[in-house]
């Protein structure tokens, strides 16, 4: 409590000012852009401008609710984000538990530096790894194909190119994911271990009464800055691996826009969607807050 | 908490504003009303060069050559290669070129962005062109080119046509037969200098390893059932390692066939296949009562594909397909057998030859249809355009510098930097000559004296003619890669014109049936429903290829686009086909 009296006492100038660039990068990046809205409102012609351009009210809200695609690539979006989530919370809590236990402290560290490396990768260098590796000539399918197996097309069809998406990112970021439960890991007292211990609590019962109470806290906090995520599926990942093939089962909100805005130049199609997410977004994140608030007590305003 | 707190702020709002991709548009109205008077000067003191800073000849009389009295800055969009290498000390914003500019018209550029691929210009454009920023001169593709001229973006640049554009560039524009001029006009003017390119660009032809043909003891395929035993036998004798590929497909990202939008020969494309079977998917055809209907639609379209699709299943067709990174990385490095290439692919076959100096890659205009003609579909000469950004006090610079490009093709050829690079070069061939380059350079290797020909239309013969002999070795009338100096400079453009145009001249040989869209750009409501239709299109033929959809859902691909605006889009193709 005394460090939240401090921003109401006199003297929370410096915090203020430490505050300055991320604000004034917020205001930049997310909240000036949001004058563009109204482009999705009207028959967007560059010539004349953004204040100039003809209103067509809700026309590009009504084309966009004829094609097929924008219920596809929202429900690829909330399926690749939801599992995404799940993964993203279960994998590294696991791996943090289990390397808990591991009392050699180098194999720990080594383990620990080694999982946590392909975070630092970027997609469009992974994704052409992925490609290589998983491809119809990458070394899975080769092992495959030697052991008599049918191929797996992992690029060309849906399922399993959604299966490699899911993976893949999980594997990417579940060492780094994992720091933040093993700093609340070693927060928890030894005291309580060695109580539990005396009254005869074995290894199951102490984690489950002593070690997942201890990070409860940290589990709910980033599952619901996770849910803030929940519309953006990965557009980088995506980007890099997707080709028309597959985009009935991994074309999502944001490499649908990139396609519609920037390459096809429909802009005020591109914004209506654009819009439409923003608004799905805004839904989610209140939802998934009051959830967190309700069930876990847990608040942020 | 704190830090959790303008974390999680941070975060709603960035979910809230993220989407707005193009939010970034903002752009004040007005600014193309405050340089409209400059415009207008200029216009009406074309004739009159006297106080108007245009380029004149000596006595001060505008001139097709002429040079700026003042110097004249230029605002310019590049696309730069990382991978082209330049001259000692020169670099992309400043070399040769630039020079030339500088010295010859007085004309002083800059360069406001470059790009690292084709792919990334288009996108930077569109960013440039939803923001209202654009560079004084850059290039455009057709859908560029419909959505500026709607905006009212573009200056107009019929006057300085008629004044400044010489007999040079003019000649090639009206090679076109009407069809250069038809692409850049709006509302009756002149708003872009078209390309034109050489209409035998357009061919698919079939390239095929010769001497794993002749180690196999093989034909040349002549249909598409010989294709499939041929590329079958490629594979089975692990003929280029064992990841052989028989029939090549194109890089991802790429079409599969060129359509009436892109009508190029599509690298490694499966057109060949297509026109085999008097498929033209992709392009507005007649039908049997000779009403213009979408060639995507019909039913040779849905045969070919199931074609393909068991080539695909049967593993004569790129197992790759669709997913390929780099379909030039796969046939330079010796794995496939066959791929469908334009004439020009001589001069991408010195890393072929640098891996395999024995990988004879001949052409044929192959495969034929059942009754043995070569069906083919013909291009549309112009695809690519340059503009000058409205309000741009100079619109008759374009067509200036591409006079001089003109005149000065060999000088500007051997300054050392790449062509690519040259400010607004547009290429201006002539559509269609009355006899083709191999023709000519075959009679003199066969009679050793130079026949007559057209020396407008064939500007760059007399140095082929001056170096066939050294690139060509004999016998004159074998063009397996063993009779070739490839270590000549002229090797890659003569390979290109001896065995790729003339195995076009053999298709028109064979009796060859041209097919031409009705249409080469977009009707009015295309420009907002087009490419999701152009992706529906994609993504369903890919998968009926691959087989992960049935070809029996063809019926419903053909009614989905139908209903999401192909039908509208039809029917205005009609009206402006009738007009």
């Amino acid at each position: 409590m005394r460090k939240l009296s401090c921003l109401t006492a006199g003297n929370k100038k410096h915090y203020w000012l430490m505050v300055l660039p991320a604000l004034f990068w917020m205001f930049c990046i997310n909240i000036a852009p949001i004058g563009g809205v109204i482009m999705a409102f009207e028959d967007f012609n560059p010539g004349l401008g953004l204040f100039k351009s003809p209103w067509i009210g809700l026309e590009n809200f009504k084309y966009m609710f004829q094609l097929k695609d924008v219920r596809q690539i929202l429900g690829n979006t909330f399926l690749i984000a939801f599992c995404k989530i799940i993964g993203n919370l279960i994998v590294p809590v696991v791996f943090a538990l289990l390397l808990n236990e591991v009392k050699n402290m180098v194999f720990k560290r080594t383990t620990q530096t080694i999982v946590y490396l392909p975070h630092f990768l970027s997609w469009v260098a992974l994704g052409g790894m992925l490609m290589e590796i998983f491809g119809y000539y990458g070394p899975i399918n080769m092992l495959l194909s030697g052991l008599g197996f049918d191929r797996m097309l992992f690029f060309q069809e849906g399922g399993l190119f959604r299966g490699l998406i899911i993976g893949s990112d999980i594997w990417k970021g579940f060492g780094f994911n994992a720091i933040v439960y093993l700093a609340a890991l070693t927060g928890i007292s030894q005291d309580l271990y060695e109580a539990a211990a005396i009254d005869g609590a074995g290894k199951w019962q102490r984690m489950l009464h002593i070690t997942l109470p201890g990070i409860k806290g940290t589990i709910i906090l980033m599952t619901v800055l996770g849910l803030g995520n929940i519309l953006n599926a990965g557009f980088d990942q995506i980007y890099n691996l997707y080709n028309p093939a597959v985009y009935s089962a991994a074309d999502i909100i944001d490499t649908w826009v990139y396609r519609a805005g920037l390459v096809d130049m429909q802009f005020s199609l591109a914004s209506a969607v654009g819009l439409l997410k923003s608004v799905v977004g805004f839904t989610t994140i209140s939802v998934s807050y009051l959830i967190a608030y309700k069930f876990a007590g847990y608040r942020i305003f | 908490m704190k830090r959790n707190r303008t974390y999680l702020a941070r975060l709603g709002a960035l979910v809230l504003a993220a989407a707005m991709l193009t939010g970034c548009a903002g752009q004040p109205g007005g600014s193309t009303e405050g340089t409209a008077g400059i415009t207008a000067d200029v216009k009406t003191g074309a004739g009159t060069a006297q106080g108007e800073n245009l380029p004149v000849d000596e006595s001060g009389n505008p001139d097709p050559l002429g040079r700026y009295q003042e110097p004249v800055s230029l605002k310019i969009a590049q696309t730069v290669n990382p991978t082209i290498p330049f001259p000692e000390g020169q670099t992309a914003t400043d070399n040769a070129f630039f020079d030339y500019l500088k010295e010859a018209m007085n004309i002083e550029v800059e360069v406001m962005w470059q790009a690292g691929s084709a792919d990334d210009y288009n996108e930077k454009l569109n960013l440039a062109i939803s923001s209202g920023e654009l560079p004084d001169l850059f290039s455009v593709d057709g859908p560029q080119l419909k959505m500026l001229m709607a905006s009212g973006m573009l200056e107009d640049i019929t006057e300085s046509y008629e004044i400044y554009a010489s007999d040079r560039v003019k000649m090639a524009i009206d090679s076109t037969e009407g069809k250069a001029m038809e692409a850049v006009s709006y509302d009756g003017a002149m708003m872009a200098l078209p390309n034109v390119k050489a209409m035998k660009d357009g061919y698919d032809l079939l390239w095929i390893r010769q001497d794993w043909l002749e180690e196999l003891g093989l034909e040349v395929p002549k249909t598409i059932d010989e294709i499939r035993t041929t590329a079958k036998s490629f594979i089975d004798h692990q003929m280029g390692g064992d990841k052989t590929i028989g029939l090549l497909s194109p890089s991802s990202g790429s079409s599969l066939y060129a359509n009436f939008l892109k009508s190029s020969a599509v690298m490694c494309g499966l057109g060949g296949i297509f026109q085999a079977n008097r498929a033209f998917p992709g392009y507005w055809i007649k039908d049997e009562n000779g009403e213009t209907v979408y060639g995507s639609l019909t039913q040779e379209t849905k045969e070919t594909l199931q074609i393909l699709a068991d080539m695909y299943q049967e593993g004569t067709l790129d197992p790759e397909l669709g997913t390929r990174k780099d379909a030039d990385e796969a046939w330079k490095s010796g794995r496939a057998g066959m791929f469908f290439g334009p004439w020009w692919v001589g001069y991408n076959l010195k890393d072929a030859l640098a891996n395999d100096p024995g990988a004879d890659w001949q052409a044929y205009p192959y495969p034929l249809t059942e009754d043995g003609k070569w069906s083919a579909h013909m291009m549309n000469p112009s695809d690519t355009f340059c503009v000058i950004r409205k309000g741009y006090g100079h619109p008759e610079i374009l067509i200036l510098m591409n006079n001089y490009y003109q005149r000065d093709a060999a000088k500007v050829d051997t300054m050392g930097v790449d062509l690519g690079l040259l400010p607004a070069r547009l290429l201006l061939n002539i559509a269609k000559q009355k006899e083709s380059d191999a023709e000519i350079l075959k009679k003199y290797l066969e009679t050793d004296t130079v026949p007559d020909y057209d020396k407008d239309e064939h500007n760059l013969m007399q140095n082929d003619l001056d170096t066939v002999k050294g690139a060509k070795l004999e016998p004159y009338d074998d063009y397996g890669i063993e009779n070739w100096n490839i270590e000549d400079t002229n090797f890659p453009r003569l390979y290109s014109i001896l065995v790729g145009v003339g195995a076009i001249d053999k298709g028109y040989e064979t009796g060859c049936e041209e097919t031409y869209s009705d249409l080469y750009w977009q009707t009015d409501s295309m420009q907002r429903k087009w490419s999701n239709l152009q992706k529906l299109e994609d993504e369903m033929f890919l998968k009926m290829i691959l087989g992960t959809v049935s070809i029996d859902e063809f019926d419903q691909f053909a009614a989905d686009w139908e209903s999401q605006g192909g039908a509208d889009i039809t029917k205005e193709v009609r009206e402006a086909v009738h007009k």
